[in-house]
């Protein structure tokens, strides 16, 4: 009977989703859920204990150092997103255009080779590069310049951020700028576009989906990263990751961390909405 | 005598070892309709593209109003092409696409906006400015790629088998708004096409390439009734070609027949033809072209020259015009092509004996080589 072979087909299907949703429930909604639920928490002689009540949510809104906190992250990451999608574009613009399919295939086959190593030990090898007597400042004092302090600064920070974050959307972008309609280009110069309003008017509003995935993913690294606040940035003020460490270690008040945590997921959430709806607009609608 | 508006003189492109296109040499008349034509792989598109700019000829000269052009950017030549893809821009709006090539030219807002609309409205589609690509149907595309090209008021319009996408009944339409644009603009055409019935329905002149190289450059009724060589003759139309050599020469010449060449005698696959030709050796070889509408059967042999037996292999109606094709007794296809109209009473059988003739003014000789 139609109606029952239908039933059996959805439990086969089933089948095969359930550990998927089996894993999400358990290890990605249920700790969600416990998390804004923990922000509720109170706290009471060093001890949590389930309660329903504001208190972490006025506490933490009220102190300044929350909010310079919130606010030096999302500079911070959001600087990192403008300096990485800018330095990858030449490099995955000449990579789309300027090489061959072969070449292109080398390059980002090298570009996935920092992934194998651990994100830690290539920020701690910038000390080498970075230290007040390291490499750059050795260089730089052959001509007489420096010593310059690049470590425990923002600019320690995003060159750490741009550690974990450049390669992935160098290749992010070279997808998209590979995948551009190569008439669409013709089809502009042929029309009497110069170069530089080929990729203005043509190339980049053609890549706009990758260009922006690009981008949105280096701000929810950079946002949620510690590693290069902590170690390149010299975490004063902390970030928001630090923060979270911070407020956890310091008379245990998990209930406090979780609201950083949840203010984190809220204000990645928006950027991501709003940057992936921006990606998907149109001009024309009628 | 002032130089034609384009001209291409020994152009030779090549791809690595490949070569496009070999030594050509042609020119396009200011006004002119040009068609381009050959199957693909023959070097029309890229003849086009090295007019737009967006191919650099190896070798050779191309001249546009007597000023050599090969190296000019695409840019700065206003050579609009119309793709075959079309290639309009799917993140900009109808008048936007319409107004991309006036902005890049630095033509300021209110002006641009009030030219892209006029030709919008010249096209039909000035109610669909503000839609975006694809809420068009393929014809109204077609119409917004024209309006963009022609916009500028450029002095030649390249086409790059823009009808290709499109389906039979708005290829006719379409072929229709071309020829009327072309014939109220008065600027060239250049129309690459493979298609045998778009090339003649509009072209002034047609070039037939092949391999890179010109076959025959000539008025649609000059490559259908006169192929200058084998190649057209396959290509163009619907044509029976048959090889032989000359054996001899008609002593009996009537009047009548001066006006139409002198009668000789061929030796082919079928037997002995006679066709009437200008002065042919004897012992040359030629190639008889008869189009398939030229020749006949009948049930019965007369006593019509030119006439051998032949039994009937299939027969193919597509629409007013009927294909047959026989096989005669030495094993030798053809064509032949009748209005269904004339034979609807005719009782036709697969297999059936019957005659294939033709008089000998149908045959068009091309000389060997």
């Amino acid at each position: 009977m139609p109606s029952s072979d239908k039933k059996r087909l959805d439990y086969y299907a089933l089948t095969w989703r359930l550990p998927v949703i089996v894993w999400q429930v358990l290890f990605f909604v249920g700790p969600l859920v416990f998390m804004i639920a923990m922000s509720f928490f109170l706290v009471k002689n060093y001890r949590m204990t389930e309660a329903f009540e504001m208190k972490n949510w006025v506490k933490m809104f009220g102190k300044d150092y929350f909010w310079d906190s919130y606010f030096l992250t999302l500079l911070l990451a959001s600087m990192s997103t403008i300096v990485a999608t800018c330095l990858a574009f030449p490099a995955a613009y000449g990579l789309a255009f300027k090489v061959s399919g072969n070449v292109r295939r080398w390059i980002v086959f090298l570009l996935i080779i920092p992934f194998f190593t651990s994100y830690l030990v290539r920020t701690f090898s910038w000390y080498v590069i970075l230290a007040e007597s390291g490499v750059v400042n050795n260089i730089l004092g052959v001509i007489g310049l420096g010593p310059y302090t690049m470590l425990n600064t923002r600019f320690g920070t995003l060159v750490g951020y741009m550690t974990l974050t450049l390669p992935l959307v160098v290749i992010l972008q070279t997808f998209s700028l590979a995948n551009v309609d190569k008439n669409l280009i013709e089809a502009a110069q042929n029309l009497g576009a110069s170069r530089v309003k080929v990729i203005l008017q043509v190339i980049i509003p053609s890549a706009k989906v990758g260009l922006i995935i690009g981008a949105v993913f280096c701000f929810i690294l950079s946002f949620g990263d510690f590693v290069a606040p902590y170690y390149l940035g010299g975490s004063k003020p902390p970030t928001l990751p630090i923060l979270i460490i911070d407020t956890t270690k310091s008379g245990q008040q998990w209930p406090r961390a979780a609201v950083v945590a949840v203010m984190m997921m809220v204000t990645l959430m928006i950027v991501a909405f709003t940057a992936i709806k921006l990606a998907y607009s149109r001009k024309a609608y009628r | 005598m002032p130089e034609s508006q384009i001209v291409f003189e020994n152009i030779i492109k090549t791809f690595g070892e490949a070569v496009a296109v070999e030594k050509m040499s042609f020119s396009i008349e200011q006004g002119e309709f040009l068609a381009i034509m050959g199957s693909s792989g023959c070097g029309k598109t890229t003849t086009l593209r090295m007019l737009a700019g967006l191919e650099i000829p190896s070798e050779g000269e191309i001249r546009l109003n007597g000023e050599r052009i090969n190296e000019l950017a695409p840019a700065k030549r206003n050579t609009p092409l119309v793709w075959q893809s079309l290639a309009l821009f799917p993140f900009l709006t109808v008048l936007e696409n319409v107004e991309f090539g006036l902005k890049m030219h630095g033509i300021e807002k209110t002006e641009r906006r009030e030219r892209a609309l006029k030709w919008l409205d010249r096209m039909e589609i000035g109610e669909f400015a503000e839609r975006s690509i694809d809420q068009l149907s393929g014809g109204q595309r077609q119409r917004v790629a024209l309006a963009r090209a022609l916009v500028t008021e450029p002095p030649v319009l390249l086409l790059d088998e823009p009808l290709s996408a499109l389906d039979a009944n708005l290829v006719v339409r379409m072929q229709g708004v071309l020829s009327k644009l072309q014939k109220e603009l008065g600027i060239t055409f250049v129309y690459v096409t493979h298609s045998q019935s778009e090339a003649f329905a509009m072209a002034d002149r047609v070039v037939i390439m092949s391999k890179g190289l010109i076959e025959q450059i000539g008025t649609p009724q000059q490559v259908f009734r006169e192929p200058a060589t084998r190649f057209v003759a396959e290509f163009v139309g619907s044509n029976n070609i048959i090889s032989g050599k000359v054996s001899s020469k008609h002593s009996d010449v009537h009047r009548t027949d001066l006006f139409q060449g002198v009668p000789y005698t061929v030796d082919t696959d079928l037997g002995e033809v006679v066709i009437s030709s200008g002065e042919l050796d004897l012992g040359a070889t030629v190639e008889l072209v008869i189009s398939s509408d030229r020749m006949d059967i009948s049930f019965d042999p007369s006593d019509l020259e030119n006439q051998f037996p032949c039994k009937l292999v299939s027969e193919e109606f597509v629409g007013s015009i009927v294909t047959l094709l026989v096989e005669t007794e030495n094993g030798m296809e053809l064509k032949i092509q009748k209005q269904h109209k004339d034979i609807e009473n005719i009782q036709l059988q697969t297999g059936q004996a019957l005659w294939v003739s033709w008089e000998r003014k149908s045959a068009y000789i091309i000389p060997g080589r």
